[in-house]
């Protein structure tokens, strides 16, 4: 057996999935393995990535030729990533953090190499480094001079288990990557992507996982769906299919990038997902013609939805009260599908509850149905009816007011509602009873 | 219309103590209401009495013959339904409003209340009673009218409060205010109530309804923009005037108004306050009592027999104690004292009435009369009126054990502490002003930031200002619960208590005392002497030489880098000096520009000059250049004619003005008065100017001398027992200025040996141990390994006691030790007597047995390792880690030559350098501060093995060199030096963080290649 150790400095799950994908192209043992915990620092923070070599590297050269190879893949895929290849995975994660890429092939070897190098390069918990930096041990090699037992009793048996897995007295249980059926990978932004060309670089990660996966497979694909992932929207998927199956990536990325550069972006991408089911293989396309097609059933849709769909979102509007003094804030037509949000509340679930409701409790109810969309100038009405009603509010937005509102008869018999504006004097028509 | 239907008397009224709902200060609204001619005011905050006071104090300055009258109120919100005011007419009913808030307070955490429709039921005999009829628009006329349970409550309350009890009309243009008042008129007369107008009021003026909607967003937690109808609609409650009040009122509701006000006739300044009297036998007088007790005190300070000058001064004190009523105030601190004294507590008084020949027989203070006449002019004025002034610290472990005893000799029911009320500053106004305005414009902004500060935000605790009281404390004033358990707090602060002339007594902690104390016990035990304050030497010279060089690290109030910076120049000689060096550093007179005055003085008396001959009566001692409160206001007695009184108000303006105004007319009374008598205005105007400096820091003559009383001994503590000082000092952390590390340091520098923690020889504290030659060493105490608890320490040392552990196993076993524990000791040198060396202390530790039910199987199988032993940066870098200080050799030491190759020099070097050198030095920092005196300008220690420089950062070198300041434990400066007057600092220009340099000392040199 001999390990090569892929150490990644960042730790993403879906990356090192796909990266995991991608290695099978060189081993069909490939162990991804994620740190165990989000806060654990130094050695144990890194993603690892073993591959056992000692089967498949006369394949390719040897050792060191296929250590050349996937440096030089992980390089092209802009993994700042480093190597370690040792008997054992441990061994090989330990040189990869020392920055040691000469394979060392034999366990006794392992041994010599490990002698001088310091402790802190020991996968161990902080705790148990503390333990061992009390002791003034600085070394690999000083710390296995002791006997096991002495190091357990100290240390914890982890610890000496762990040194046994090191040097390879003691076996390293590893889940091995299953070769998947179909292709699944997927790559998060950290920040979303407005731009396509932005895509290509996660996108070329993913179709070189791909390349791996069916290179594995000994397989060529014929069509792959691209899933552009975003918040708040559903997905967008993108099909490409080609005229003739391959596994190259080169070319499953040119028509990709066609597809994406003729693409408008409905809203930023999140993530991108990269799936492949179908591939070189006869009787699985046979089969899915049988696929029994999904029913879809009708969903019930409200009255509502109906309307918006047929009408467009504009159309269709919804009566809000809001909280707020000012009479033309306080309420409003919205369009009818907008999301609620704190201040507005649809009026059919706010006049009954109004008692609950903080926001709305105590607004005035003395006030007309149909207020004009812009008051109108008057001159003062001869009969005020009622009023005034003071109300001064909204400094904080730049829509201040000061009115005093009254209740007038205007022309005609019509009830008018009216304000004096407290600052100019001059009077305006505001509302009025049907 | 008539003048008669134009009057009025607002009866529900909140101020800003009503926190985040009243927009307005007492003294505004009452100033207002007297301005619009209102006939009274009802104060009448939400289940709080915390504004009256105020309020009081500004009605009472308002002119006696049209004075707007204050009434006593509060408001209450019940849980189960209604609402109301509650009003005082006479004491009686005050003490019910008391009580019932503090019944309501005490039941609800920190800041709330809890009261129920029940609680009025009974005890409120003589309350008035005004009924908030629910309101809302909810409540047409229509939908109440045919509420039953709106009228049942105000039937309810005619049945509690019989013929004193009204429903309020309170009409704030709102929507139909017309049939509001059908409404409220139509409710009183089916409940049987008289009605009568009230405003609801929440500011004096109009312009002040941003802010009222801003605090209503702020109590809500949300933005103005969101607050919605939680706002008022209208800016209508505020003082309107009476001509608006007219047009909305029905002229009887107004009227009402007045009838109500008439029935008031409760004066906060009439309050009934008596001392508790247990402390006085019963067949005695308490001033008779008093004076047995002074004479007797008297008989042990004079031993040889009191001189005469003292038993004047004895007598004329006791005189005007008794004149004034004070016996049972200088009794009850006695009282305290006394049992501290028993207890074996260091305490010291200080303040004006501290500073008395009566205070120091009683053994209240020990600032000796015959040694300190100057000053005696400030005891307790008759005049004035003013009560006496005594705090006194007590040792900061140990004052609880003094409170605990105030609260059992006094019980609780009568023991209360003042509270502080805890005012919107600067920060905190700006985040919530944000938080609650969002985008708002920033003019905008910035003005309700300003206008929001100094508004009360809630009440708190008083570091230790306790009312004792001989009635229950409640029918005087409303107790809450504080935020510590079994804590109650009054709702006045301490001003409050000044303005009525009720007594505290502050119990403080002091962590120098407990020092002192410490100090002393050591030197009693090893050498018999000194044993307690008066064993110290007055006015020994090698104490001020010391002192002259500045050499004051851990010392009582002097041993800041600014005090450190100034002694060099001031070089006080003799007691009198250092009570002005303890007052002169302080931003009171640095504000007022009197500290170079001074020092010029000082260092040339030639130019010592008077403006004239009274002044220089009073600014003698200091050189004519004014550093005491007492001196400004006798300045303004003597050089402004300021009458005693006036004088007194000068000083408590002063402490206020910050917060809320008003010296600008003594601004100009005193310098029209300094005009008037001859003075040159630019002289009044710079002793203006330090009135302003003084505010919130002022510092008076009589705190500085009981101060420099203790930095006088605990330098000649450090001068003559450097040993004992500095691990007393050590086992009092946290205290003061420095840190363990640096006092240390600092004792190593005087001389004094440094031994290490050890399990076979140290205590928990730190110990002295007699060295071959005689000298004192420090043993470092156990309390300094980092994170071993206080009973795993005792352990060791009680289990040390019955047998010396022969191994870390024994050890582990007897002390019931766990291996986490172990590993602390070992890792912090504590293990070296059961060790060679600390690697392997650690490795015993580590494989140390379990202390109970595990065999001894592998222990004897286990073969003896050998582990290289630490060299010494591996020792000084455990210790920093693990002790927090060095038990050898300062870190830098190792460095130097590294340094020297980088051009850097000691400490000790830069001060042989000239004034202007650009020098690079470096150092771990001890100190960052920045002082909001100095403008931005930041300070740094640095401390290397040959002492502590003194960094100087201007902002904009703080601004881009803030990573390497902040982050740095090992910092390398460049600048310029700046050497005068045997003081040196260093102007920075660079920083750089080489921590790294230190980290790479642990590293064995090695190829790991």
């Amino acid at each position: 057996m001999l390990w090569l150790c892929i150490l990644l400095p960042r730790h993403d799950r879906a990356a090192l999935h796909n990266l995991a994908l991608w290695a099978l192209q060189w081993s069909s043992q490939v162990s991804p393995c994620m740190p165990a915990d989000e806060d654990a620092d130094g050695a144990r923070a890194m993603a690892l990535l073993w591959l056992e070599i000692g089967a498949s590297r006369q394949l390719f050269g040897g050792a060191t030729a296929l250590r050349a190879h996937i440096a030089t893949g992980l390089m092209a895929l802009g993994y700042e990533a480093r190597l370690g290849i040792a008997p054992t995975p441990q061994g090989a994660a330990l040189l990869a953090r020392a920055g040691h890429d000469e394979p060392v092939p034999s366990l006794s070897a392992l041994r010599v190499r490990l002698q001088p190098l310091p402790l802190t390069l020991l996968a161990l918990t902080p705790a148990q480094h503390d333990a061992l930096r009390s002791t003034g041990l600085e070394t690999i090699g000083e710390l296995l001079a002791f006997p096991a037992a002495a190091l357990a009793r100290r240390f914890g048996p982890e610890t000496s288990a762990y040194l046994q897995r090191l040097c390879g007295e003691r076996p390293e249980p590893l889940r091995m990557l299953q070769s998947p059926p179909t292709f699944s990978s997927r790559c998060e932004f950290s920040g979303a992507l407005t731009d396509t060309t932005a895509l290509l670089f996660p996108l070329q990660r993913l179709l070189a996982g791909l390349q791996g996966y069916l290179r594995s497979l000994d397989r060529a694909v014929q069509r792959y769906t691209l899933r552009l992932e975003h918040r708040g929207h559903a997905a967008t998927c993108v099909q490409i299919g080609m005229a003739r199956p391959t596994r190259a990536a080169a070319q499953l990325l040119t028509l990709a990038r066609e597809r994406l550069a003729a693409l408008t972006l409905v809203a930023p991408v999140q993530a991108l997902g990269l799936q492949a089911q179908e591939f070189l293989q006869p009787l699985v396309l046979q089969m899915d013609c049988f696929a029994p097609g999904i029913q879809h059933s009708e969903q019930l849709q409200t009255v509502i939805d109906r309307l918006v769909a047929r009408l467009g979102n504009a159309a269709v509007q919804t009566l809000r009260i809001a909280a707020d003094h000012r009479p033309e804030r306080a309420w409003s037509a919205l369009a009818a599908q907008p999301e609620y949000s704190a201040t507005t509340t649809p009026v059919t679930a706010a006049l009954p509850a109004a008692g609950a409701r903080p926001g709305v409790a105590e607004l005035p109810s003395l006030r007309p149905c149909w207020l004009l969309p812009q008051p109108r100038d008057i001159d003062r009405p001869e009969q005020l009816l009622a009023g005034p009603e003071r109300i001064e509010s909204g400094w904080w937005d730049g829509a201040d007011i000061a009115r005093d509102y009254y209740l007038a008869r205007g022309t005609a018999g019509a009830h008018w509602w009216v304000y004096r504006d407290l600052r100019s004097g001059a009077w305006h028509l505001h509302g009025l009873w049907a | 219309m008539s003048t008669a239907t134009k009057d009025y008397a607002e009866l529900h009224c909140l101020s800003n103590f009503s926190f985040l709902r009243g927009a307005s200060h007492p003294y505004e609204l009452v100033t207002r209401a007297h301005e619009l001619g209102y006939r009274a005011l009802a104060l009448t905050d939400e289940c709080s009495l915390a504004g009256v006071v105020r309020a009081y104090e500004a009605a009472r300055a308002l002119p006696a013959e049209s004075r707007c009258r204050l009434i006593v109120g509060a408001e209450f919100q019940c849980r189960d339904g209604p609402r109301l005011v509650l009003l005082a007419p006479e004491q009686r009913a005050y003490a019910e409003i008391c009580q019932l808030i503090t019944r309501a307070r005490r039941r609800a955490a920190k800041g709330k209340y809890e009261i129920a429709a029940a609680d009025f039921e009974s005890g409120l005999e003589h309350c008035l009673a005004l009924w908030l009829p629910p309101t809302g628009a909810a409540l047409t006329p229509v939908e109440v009218s045919t509420d039953p349970q709106v009228e049942a409550q105000g039937r309810w309350l005619r049945e509690c409060f019989a013929q004193r009890a009204w429903l309020a009309v309170e009409l704030q243009r709102g929507a139909d205010d017309r049939a509001r008042l059908a409404y409220c008129l139509d409710l009183a007369a089916r409940c049987a109530l008289p009605a009568v107008a009230t405003g609801d009021v929440h500011m004096h003026r109009r312009n002040r309804r941003r802010l009222q909607d801003l605090l209503t967003s702020i109590r809500h937690g949300c933005t103005v923009d969101a607050a919605g109808a939680r706002l008022f609609p209208n800016g209508e409650r505020h003082l309107r005037s009476l001509e608006v009040l007219a047009r909305l009122y029905p002229p009887e509701l107004l009227a009402e108004s007045v009838a109500i006000a008439e029935r008031c006739s409760f004066d906060l300044g009439r309050l009934q306050y008596r001392y508790p009297a247990e402390l006085v036998p019963a067949t005695v007088s308490a001033g008779e009592h008093l004076r047995a007790l002074a004479l007797k005190g008297a008989q042990r300070r004079w031993p040889a027999g009191v001189p005469p000058a003292v038993n004047a001064l004895l007598e004329k004190e006791l005189l005007l104690i008794v004149e004034l009523s004070y016996e049972h105030f200088f009794l009850t601190v006695h009282d305290v004292v006394c049992f501290a004294r028993s207890r074996g507590i260091l305490c010291q008084g200080r303040g004006s009435a501290a500073n008395s020949a009566v205070c120091y027989a009683l053994g209240i203070t020990e600032v000796d009369p015959a040694r300190m006449s100057l000053l005696f002019e400030r005891f307790i004025s008759r005049e004035r009126r003013e009560p006496p002034d005594i705090d006194v610290d007590f040792e900061h472990e140990r004052r609880e054990e003094v409170i605990q005893y105030i609260y059992t000799k006094y019980g609780r029911e009568r023991t209360a502490l003042a509270a502080t009320v805890i005012t919107y500053r600067g920060r905190s106004a700006r985040r919530d002003v944000e938080r609650a305005l969002g985008k708002a414009p920033a003019a905008l902004r910035e003005q309700l930031i300003a206008e929001l500060r100094g508004f009360p935000r809630h009440l708190s605790q008083h570091v230790g200002g306790f009312v004792i009281s001989g009635e229950p404390l409640h029918e005087l004033v409303p107790i809450e619960n504080a935020a510590m358990p079994d804590r109650t707090v009054i709702q006045w602060d301490k001003d409050d208590l000044e303005t009525l002339g009720l007594l505290k007594i502050d119990v403080l902690a002091l962590g120098m005392l407990t020092a002192i104390r410490r100090c002393l016990q050591f030197t009693q035990a090893q050498r018999g002497w000194p044993a307690c304050l008066q064993d110290i030497p007055a006015e020994d010279r090698a104490t001020y030489d010391m002192i002259c060089r500045g050499e004051t690290v851990g010392v009582f109030q002097i041993e800041s880098r600014a005090q450190m910076r100034m002694l060099p120049r001031l070089k006080p000689r003799n007691f009198y000096d250092l009570v002005i060096e303890v007052a002169i550093i302080r931003p009171g007179p640095i504000q007022g520009g009197m500290v170079h005055p001074y020092l010029r003085r000082r260092q040339d008396p030639a130019s010592v000059s008077y403006p004239s001959v009274e002044l220089e009566q009073v600014l003698r001692r200091t050189l004519g250049v004014p550093i005491f409160q007492e001196q400004v206001m006798q300045i303004a007695v003597v050089a402004a004619g300021f009458s005693p009184g006036e004088a007194d108000q000068l000083r408590r303006s002063m402490a206020a003005w910050k917060r809320k105004g008003g010296l600008e007319p003594f601004r100009d009374r005193l310098l029209s008065g300094m005009l008037a008598k001859g003075y040159q205005p630019e002289f009044a105007e710079s002793i203006y100017r330090q009135i302003l400096g003084f505010g919130e820091y002022g510092f008076p003559e009589s705190h500085a001398a009981s101060f420099a009383l203790l930095t006088y001994v605990s330098c000649w503590l450090k001068h003559h027992e450097p040993a004992a000082f500095i691990a007393a000092l050590i086992n009092s952390q946290p205290m003061g200025f420095y840190q363990p590390a640096q006092l240390v340091q600092e004792a190593r520098r005087s001389g004094v040996t440094i031994l290490p923690p050890d399990v076979l020889a140290s205590d928990w504290d730190c110990t002295l141990e007699r060295a071959a030659d005689g000298t004192l060493a420090i043993r470092i105490g156990l309390r300094q390994v980092r994170s071993l608890a206080r009973l795993e320490g005792d352990r060791i040392v009680n289990a040390r006691a019955q047998r010396r552990p022969q191994s870390v196993d024994e050890l582990a076993r007897d002390a019931a030790l766990n291996r986490a524990t172990l590993q602390k000791l070992a890792v912090a040198g504590a293990l070296r007597g059961l060790s060679q060396h600390r690697h392997e202390a650690a490795w015993l530790a580590l494989g140390a047995e379990r202390p109970v039910g595990t065999l001894r199987l592998e222990a004897a199988t286990e073969v003896s390792v050998s582990l290289p032993a630490p060299d010494e940066a591996q020792e000084i870098l455990a210790d920093y880690r693990q002790l927090a200080l060095s038990t050898t050799r300062h870190p830098l030491v190792l460095l130097r030559q590294r340094l020297r190759q980088h051009d850097i020099r000691s400490t000790l070097e830069l001060r042989a350098l000239a004034d202007g050198t650009k020098v690079r030095a470096a150092g771990l920092i001890t100190h960052l501060q920045q002082p909001g005196t100095a403008s931005g300008v930041v300070f740094l220690s640095l401390e290397d093995e040959t002492g502590i420089l003194s960094v100087i950062l201007w902002p904009q070198v703080f601004e881009t060199e803030r990573r390497a300041a902040l982050s740095a434990s090992l910092l390398v400066v460049s600048g310029r030096l700046q050497n005068r007057e045997g003081v040196t600092h260093l102007l920075a220009e660079r920083l750089h963080d080489r921590s790294g340099w230190l980290a790479g000392l642990a590293r064995r040199s090695r190829d790991f290649h």
